[in-house]
């Protein structure tokens, strides 16, 4: 199981160009010994948009099928730069129309599992490239949540899914993170 | 009565023998010495012109018109003032105006020019001026002068050729000085705009010209406009802090708001401006971490003054 990719999503904003313009220094006279001087000034300008991100993600090892449900999980960091909530959506690379958590095997195998995601509300069931609009609790003061974690995403694989693989061997799947913020 | 006809024919035949032209250029020396503190420096010289045939037949002395020459000693130099008695110096452009009609005479190209004819309406001199010469010496030319007191003396001649017998050419000598101090000057500022923060640091910069007219180091003091004169970019009471360094050619340097960063070099002599930015000679840096973006509670527009306070050594 792979965490392969985490997606900042941005709401952007009109870039609030400020009315200003930087002043050129007048010319500056002076009989040495004394100093000359000119003084200009420059403005600075930024935008700051609404803005989310999803770090600290690291990939998630099932480990070896022993006969009953496996699950695991990834404490990661969600930053949100104002309060409020966000979504969150996963997307599995080898889904199909049902919407389902699959990982792939060598052939054309699957085992289909669950993804819960627990965040400052708690924790709830995540449906295959469905927005989950709920969220709560991003950090708001440091994207990397100054190297920690806020939330976590768990991944489960039923024992009856398992049982019913044709294949055996090795299975994955990236699992694709989307915040947005709401 | 055939005698007396006779008479007046003798009398009418010898005066324009008795007859002379006057010229006279009042007064014959002028001069002023100009401490330069900005702007074009204008020099008006006010003359009594007189230009006479004295006297003419039946109307006495009359005007006549005359031209005037004006010249750095004769000779056919550019205007211009110079420093230790070598040029090229400043350039000086030069104008007569005839103040009963006018009319104004600009000396374009400089060297020896004559005006078109005049008449001065004066019959004698010395009387209220009835001309005017002025020199002009432009800011732009100063300012990318060198310090140094810059002198010529300019010839200003006026003939006319009235009959034979009288002073048919009269000269002043108009002597200009301008002394031009220590200059400097801060300019090709531009805004920077760091634009929308889409995660990691904001840097931005800006090339800029520092300008001394003669060689030597210089200060230079930023301030921002936060608290206190902090570095902050402000979204109303939100402020974003930011650093700010500098680099006069030899690597950025960091700075402290109100905090003098002496002896910098590699400013320019080479004229004001840095020939419009092609020779700008500094660089100012800002950078937001992303830390600082981060911590932002409130989301839109942040805008900060930095101010650049440059100062000779």
């Amino acid at each position: 199981m792979k965490i392969k990719a985490l997606v900042a999503g941005v709401a952007m904003m009109a870039v609030g160009g400020a009315a200003f313009a930087a002043t050129q220094g007048p010319i500056g006279t002076a009989i040495p010994p004394a100093n000359a001087t000119s003084q200009g000034d420059l403005i600075i300008n930024l935008n700051i948009p609404n803005i989310v991100r999803i770090t600290g993600l690291t990939d998630i090892d099932l480990g070896t099928y022993a006969g009953v449900d496996v699950s695991a999980s990834d404490a990661l960091c969600v930053y949100r730069n104002v309060t409020g909530n966000y979504s969150i959506t996963a997307q599995s690379t080898n889904t199909d129309a049902a919407n389902t958590f699959k990982l792939k095997g060598a052939g054309a195998d699957y085992i289909a599992y669950s993804v819960d995601w627990t965040h400052g509300g708690g924790t709830v069931a995540l449906t295959e490239g469905m927005q989950n609009a709920t969220a709560t609790g991003g950090n708001t003061t440091s994207t990397t949540c100054g190297g920690g974690t806020n939330h976590s995403v768990a991944v489960t694989v039923l024992a009856t899914d398992a049982d019913a693989a044709t294949a055996v061997g090795a299975y994955t799947d990236t699992l694709v993170l989307t915040v947005e913020s709401r | 009565m055939h005698n007396r006809r006779l008479g007046w024919l003798i009398l009418l035949l010898a005066w324009p023998v008795l007859a002379t032209a006057r010229v006279t250029i009042d007064p014959t020396t002028a001069s002023t010495t100009v401490n330069w503190t900005g702007g074009d420096v204008v020099y008006d010289v006010p003359f009594c012109v007189q230009s006479t045939q004295e006297p003419n037949v039946n109307q006495g002395t009359t005007l006549i018109p005359y031209d005037v020459t004006v010249s750095i000693g004769g000779t056919t130099q550019p205007y211009a003032l110079w420093v230790g008695g070598a040029g090229p110096g400043l350039p000086v452009t030069a104008q007569w105006t005839d103040l009963q009609t006018g009319s104004v005479y600009v000396f374009s190209p400089p060297g020896i020019i004559t005006t078109p004819r005049e008449l001065s309406g004066v019959t004698d001199c010395p009387a209220p001026a009835n001309a005017r010469l002025r020199l002009r010496v432009a800011q732009a030319d100063i300012v990318n002068a060198a310090g140094g007191s810059y002198t010529r003396g300019f010839t200003v001649t006026v003939a006319n050729d009235g009959a034979p017998g009288g002073r048919r050419s009269h000269s002043a000598t108009v002597t200009f000085t301008i002394n031009v101090p220590l200059i400097a000057r801060i300019s090709q500022l531009n805004d920077i705009n760091l634009g929308i923060w889409m995660g990691g640091d904001l840097i931005g910069t800006d090339s800029l010209c520092i300008y001394r007219n003669g060689p030597g180091l210089y200060t230079v003091t930023t301030t921002g406009n936060g608290a206190g004169g902090a570095y902050a970019v402000s979204n109303g009471p939100v402020q974003v802090p930011y650093t700010v360094d500098w680099n006069d050619g030899a690597g950025f340097a960091p700075m402290t708001s109100g905090a003098s960063l002496t002896n910098r070099a590699n400013a320019w002599t080479a004229g004001d401006g840095c020939n419009g930015g092609a020779s700008n000679n500094a660089t100012v840096r800002v950078t937001v971490t992303e830390a600082a973006l981060g911590a932002a509670a409130v989301t839109g527009a942040y805008s900060g003054v930095l101010t650049i306070l440059y100062s000779t050594q």
